[in-house]
């Protein structure tokens, strides 16, 4: 699954520095998730960084898109195969 | 009458149980509160429980918004290399949304364990607002007394309503 941001998000922007695949913007009225770049942190992290920092706690897994590890391990590779040689 | 008796008492019985029992509840539910309620860190590093002690006072204090969720710009401690590069892109944040102005409603939150640094930020960043662009617009200032008036005065020829809460 990707994450997903609930409404009770404050806007803090402590979330979007934290996600390694720039995934999280500021939405219209809170910040959001696109499910296309997020992984979850697979492939970074242990846990999704989003959700370790969010101080509400308003970051949970969005039930509409269902992921299973491996779908996320294949995004994160084609996420940094996509991603500009240094 | 001594059928009467007897269901009085069963009644009184069950009356005095139910009481007892949503007096345990309340207790409990308050209890749960008053864990739930997160304590100002001693540590100025630990960023994560300085950001849910800020964003509790936050939440505590968004009287007389209208918009569904309030700005909050939690502002990093420290002279490291990413909490400059983190306060360098938070100021140009910030100072893009004063230049733009804000929508009448709103409630900009300015907070962060280094209170003279969150006011430096603020009085920074309101440098040269244009005079009303944040009427009706609330700026909560999260810090300590000492830094009060002159963020106060940064935010005053904005319009914005400003709101000090020490923390």
């Amino acid at each position: 699954m990707s994450l997903k941001i609930l409404d009770t998000c404050v806007n803090c922007d402590v979330c979007e520095p934290a996600c390694p695949n720039k995934a999280i913007s500021l939405g219209e009225q809170f910040y959001v998730i696109d499910p296309a770049l997020c992984t979850e942190c697979v492939g970074h992290h242990d846990e999704p960084q989003c959700m370790v920092v969010c101080p509400v706690e308003c970051i949970i897994t969005d039930p509409e898109h269902i992921e299973s590890h491996d779908q996320l391990d294949l995004k994160y590779r084609q996420l940094m195969a996509m991603e500009p040689a240094a | 009458m001594r059928k009467f008796a007897l269901l009085a008492a069963v009644a009184l019985a069950a009356a005095l149980t139910l009481s007892a029992c949503s007096k345990h509840e309340d207790e409990q539910q308050a209890a749960s509160a008053q864990a739930a309620q997160v304590t100002r860190p001693a540590d100025k590093n630990d960023t994560e429980g300085w950001n849910k002690y800020l964003v509790q006072l936050l939440q505590k204090n968004l009287q007389g918004m209208s918009a569904s969720q309030p700005y909050a710009y939690l502002v990093t401690p420290g002279d490291t290399d990413e909490a400059k590069a983190q306060n360098d892109r938070q100021l140009s944040t910030v100072q893009d949304t004063v230049a733009r102005g804000v929508l009448p409603g709103n409630l900009l939150a300015f907070a962060g364990p280094d209170s003279a640094k969150t006011a430096d930020l603020v009085v920074t960043a309101f440098t040269g607002a244009k005079a009303g662009s944040f009427k009706d617009v609330i700026v909560l200032f999260i810090g300590d007394q000492a830094d009060q008036q002159r963020v106060e005065e940064a935010i005053k020829p904005t319009g914005a309503t400003f709101r000090f809460v020490q923390m």
